[in-house]
């Protein structure tokens, strides 16, 4: 793709290009792979406390405890979103916090706080699925392909 | 031991997560999305569920297992309705972690101001 | 190119995973002794033979690390603890296990469960039958909560 754009460029904008590519502040994979690990690692940590919190003291068995462990870190991103801590570990772990339930539920939250100026409607009802959307849409539509294929394969070597 | 493996299993969901921001140079948006189709197809295949049953919630609380837990609902529903419980179904299993994150939403914008 | 050794990297990650899943768990060894279980003795309010006789049966799998068992004169109701590392394979294990317990005890009603949470109840349950602290009727419902809740989905 990057080549195909170069092509139909000025001699400048390909000069501009290189030098920018040169300058580009390196990501550090390694340290970074780190951070998302430790903190992702430990945000699944607490769900496992959740989960056996509820097991042990309410009527829920291993089956039934991940809808309310959901539930519950949901709960603690709406705190951690509002009082401005989650964006802070954001910044320092990257995908530790986007790749857990916390991140889907942050996206969510973040944007319903923001959008409240425009009001209810327009501007929380409609922009709070902005950013979680397309994880909506393309989950069930994935997950209704799969589905399909996996009933009628089921279905062909049960006859 | 469950705790040390969810930790380990799900950071690793995180790695190839933050692999895919800066190697691939993905948007949040997409490897999400990325990440709960690979969930889909993982149940498909069947390697889904011991990957559950072996790290609780490492396995659990990544967004794959929204992707995951979509196709178990829908296949159950499947099971007992026939082809149209493909539909039906999906959402059977799923729904806490969609309702709890507009309803924490809804509840986030009454209580909080938007900073900055 | 970086890219794709990556890629690549990731596709043998999960099939990695999925070999590992294909190990036989219930391979039969000798008298397993780091089991946790204990027999309740006869004489108790309710007869407790079969469960004592299931947990012989199960004692002699060498990756099951408890068993907690509890029956009526109609329902019987198992839970096991297996090593973590077979955790992989548990779905296959609970399955093979509940059907050689049913054919085993053919006119009881049979329920297996890998549950933590079954496990942790029945435990208790043996607990209060060892102490003599459960009648008949009282057994028979607690038995049959559990059974009724480790049949829940979602």
């Amino acid at each position: 793709m990057a080549d195909k754009k170069k092509k139909n460029l000025p001699p400048e904008a390909q000069q501009y290009q290189a030098f920018q590519q040169k300058r580009e502040t390196k990501r550090p994979l390694f340290k970074n792979c780190l951070k998302a690990f430790f903190v992702g690692g430990f945000i699944c940590f607490i769900g496992q406390l959740i989960t056996t919190f509820y097991i042990y003291f309410f009527n829920f068995t291993e089956q039934t405890a991940g809808n309310p462990t959901t539930a519950t870190l949901i709960f603690l991103t709406m705190l951690a979103t509002g009082f401005g801590i989650y964006d802070r570990i954001g910044q320092f772990a990257g995908a530790g916090t986007t790749v857990p339930v916390t991140g889907f539920g942050n996206a969510v939250i973040a944007s319903a706080i923001e959008h409240r100026t425009e009001g209810f409607i327009m501007g929380v009802g409609s922009s709070m699925l902005k950013l979680a959307g397309p994880v909506i849409v393309y989950g069930v539509f994935s997950a209704f392909i799969v589905a399909l294929i996996k009933t009628f394969l089921t279905k062909w070597s049960g006859f | 031991m469950i705790f040390f493996w969810a930790f380990v299993v799900g950071g690793l969901f995180c790695v190839i997560g933050q692999i895919m921001f800066d190697v691939f140079k993905l948007s949040p948006a997409h490897t999400l999305t990325i990440l709960v189709v690979s969930g889909a197809v993982l149940n498909g295949l069947g390697l889904y569920e011991p990957l559950i049953d072996f790290a609780g919630a490492g396995a659990t609380v990544p967004i794959t297992s929204f992707g995951n837990s979509l196709v178990h609902g829908a296949m159950a529903e499947a099971e007992a309705h026939g082809l149209i419980g493909v539909i039906t179904g999906m959402f059977e299993v799923t729904s806490s972690g969609i309702s709890a994150a507009i309803i924490f939403g809804v509840i986030g914008a009454l209580i909080f101001k938007a900073k900055g | 190119m970086y890219r794709i050794i990556l890629m690549i990297g990731f596709i043998f990650l999960f099939v990695g995973c999925n070999a590992n899943s294909n190990t036989d768990t219930s391979q039969q060894g000798e008298k397993n002794n780091d089991i946790e279980l204990t027999e309740i003795s006869n004489t108790k309010t309710v007869d407790q033979q079969p469960s004592n006789q299931a947990k012989q049966v199960l004692q002699k799998y060498t990756n099951i690390t408890k068993v907690k068992a509890a029956n009526t004169s109609k329902l019987l109701l198992i839970a096991i603890d297996i090593k973590h590392s077979k955790r992989f394979s548990l779905k296959k294990t609970e399955q093979y296990l509940a059907k050689k317990m049913k054919k085993d005890f053919p006119d009881m009603k049979v329920e297996f469960s890998t549950d933590q949470k079954i496990v942790l109840e029945l435990d208790q349950l043996e607990k209060d039958l060892q102490a003599n602290k459960v009648s008949n009727k009282e057994l028979k419902k607690r038995l049959k909560k559990l059974a009724k809740l480790k049949n829940e989905k979602t």
